[in-house]
C-alpha cells in the first residue's frame, strides 16, 4: 500500500524514532564504556578498616575487591543477588580475579531485615554465610512480610545441612549481633546510606553494579595477563 | 498521528523497563538513588505471574496498531478508531494511577521511567478524547 505524501513523511519519522529508540536500547545492554567511570576515579579513597568484618570470598591475593554493603529486605539487594551475584561467584571471584566482602547494613524501617541478618551471621559463624545469604535473598518475597520470620530462616539454616543446635544457640544468644553491628557502623562511618553500596578497592562505586560492569572493573583494573598488581588498586590491603 | 508517537515512546519506555526485569539490562538509567530497581524489583512489578512492563508494551503496542490503523484508507474520518483508543487507553490511565498510588504509598520510591510512561499515557488519552470532541462537532457526512 503506497502511503500518501504526508502520510509518507509520518511513517518515516516514526520509523526515525523507532530506529533510535531501539539503538538507545542496544547501546545500553552493550555499554562499551562500563569501566571505571570518571565519578569513582575522583572519590576518596575509604577502605574499610582491616579486621574480621563483613563476610568474604575469594582469595586474598586477588586484585580486585569488592565490598557489598546490603540489606536482606531491600528488593535491589535482593535483585543483584538472584541475577548477578552467581555470575560474579562463578567466573570472577572463582578465577581468583575478584574478593568480595559482604557487609551488613539492616536500614531502618525494614523489620525483619534485623533477624535475617542475624540469621545469616550465624549461618556463617558454620562457614556458610554466602549459601545462607542465598537463600534469604531467594526467598525474600516469603518472609519480608512474615510476623516471625525466624522459622523460616531456620528452614534454610536446615537445609543447607547446618549443625542446627548451634544455629539455634547462635540466633537465641545473639552471638553473632556484634559482628552485624561492627558491619552496620563502619557502613556508616563510610557514608553509605542506601543500599546496595558498592565499594571497588576502598573507592565508593557512584551507581549499582551489575556483572558486565563488574567485569569490565575487574578487566579495566588487573587485565588478564598482565603485571599482578600493575594497575591502580587504591585500598588494597 | 499524535498518539501512534505517544505510544512509540511509551512502547520504547516499556521495552527498556521489561529488559531491566528479565535481567537483559544489569542495570537502569534512574540516577544513583536506586529507587527504579527499588520500583522494578518491587513484589508490585509482577502481575499474575507477568512483568507489569510486558503489560505496557503489549498495550502501547495495541494503541500503536490502532493508531495506525486509523491513519488507513477509508478509516481517516471514521470515529470508531479513535473511541478504541479512548477506551484503551482509559484502561492504561486506570492501571497508571493504581501504580502510581503504589510507587507513592506503598514502595515510597519514583521510577522516573514509569512516571514518564504515566505521563505517556494520560496524554494519549487526552489526545484521543480530543479527537473524539472533534468527531462529534464535526460529523463525518
Amino acid at each position: 500500500m503506497a502511503a500518501r505524501g504526508p502520510l509518507r513523511n509520518f511513517y518515516f519519522a516514526l520509523g526515525v524514532i523507532a530506529v533510535l529508540g531501539v539503538f538507545l536500547i542496544v547501546r545500553q545492554v552493550n555499554d562499551p564504556g562500563r569501566s571505571v567511570s570518571e565519578t569513582y576515579r575522583n572519590a576518596p579513597v575509604t577502605p574499610v578498616r582491616p579486621g574480621a568484618l563483613g563476610h568474604t570470598l575469594g582469595s586474598d591475593s586477588a586484585p580486585v575487591e569488592i565490598v557489598e554493603f546490603a540489606d536482606f529486605e531491600c528488593p535491589a539487594c535482593a535483585h543483584f543477588a538472584i541475577l548477578q551475584f552467581p555470575y560474579v561467584r562463578e567466573r570472577l571471584v572463582s578465577a581468583g580475579r575478584l574478593k568480595w566482602r559482604f557487609m551488613h547494613f539492616p536500614l531502618q524501617g525494614h523489620t525483619n531485615s534485623p533477624s535475617a541478618h542475624l540469621a545469616a551471621a550465624c549461618a556463617g559463624e558454620q562457614g556458610r554465610f554466602f549459601e545462607m545469604k542465598g537463600a534469604i535473598f531467594n526467598r525474600q518475597n516469603v518472609w519480608a512480610s512474615q510476623r516471625r520470620p525466624e522459622r523460616q530462616f531456620r528452614g534454610y539454616a536446615q537445609g543447607l545441612g547446618l549443625d542446627l543446635s548451634r544455629y539455634d544457640s547462635c540466633v537465641e544468644t545473639r552471638r553473632a549481633q556484634p559482628q552485624v553491628d561492627a558491619d552496620y557502623a563502619e557502613g556508616e562511618r563510610l557514608g553509605v546510606n542506601s543500599t546496595p553500596t558498592f565499594f571497588v578497592n576502598g573507592r565508593m562505586w557512584p551507581t549499582g553494579l551489575d556483572y558486565d560492569r563488574i567485569r569490565a572493573i575487574v578487566d579495566s583494573l588487573a587485565p588478564v595477563g598482565g603485571p599482578p598488581g600493575a594497575a591502580p588498586a587504591p585500598g588494597r590491603r | 498521528m499524535a498518539v501512534a508517537v505517544l505510544a512509540l515512546v511509551g512502547t520504547l519506555v516499556s521495552v527498556y523497563l521489561l529488559l531491566f526485569k528479565l535481567g537483559v539490562l544489569g542495570s537502569i538509567a534512574c540516577g544513583q538513588s536506586g529507587d527504579c530497581e527499588r520500583v522494578a524489583t518491587s513484589p508490585w512489578a509482577v502481575l499474575f505471574g507477568v512483568p507489569v512492563a510486558a503489560y505496557g508494551v503489549a498495550g502501547y503496542l495495541a494503541l500503536m496498531g490502532v493508531a495506525l490503523f486509523g491513519l488507513g484508507e477509508g478509516w481517516l474520518r471514521r470515529a470508531e478508531p479513535t473511541y478504541w483508543l479512548v477506551g484503551l487507553s482509559g484502561i492504561g490511565v486506570l492501571f497508571s494511577i493504581y501504580l502510581t498510588y503504589l510507587e507513592a504509598a506503598v514502595i515510597h520510591a519514583w521510577c522516573r521511567w514509569c512516571v514518564t510512561s504515566a505521563i505517556v499515557i494520560c496524554l494519549i488519552f487526552a489526545t484521543s478524547l480530543a479527537g473524539v470532541r472533534g468527531f462529534r462537532k464535526a460529523p463525518a457526512p
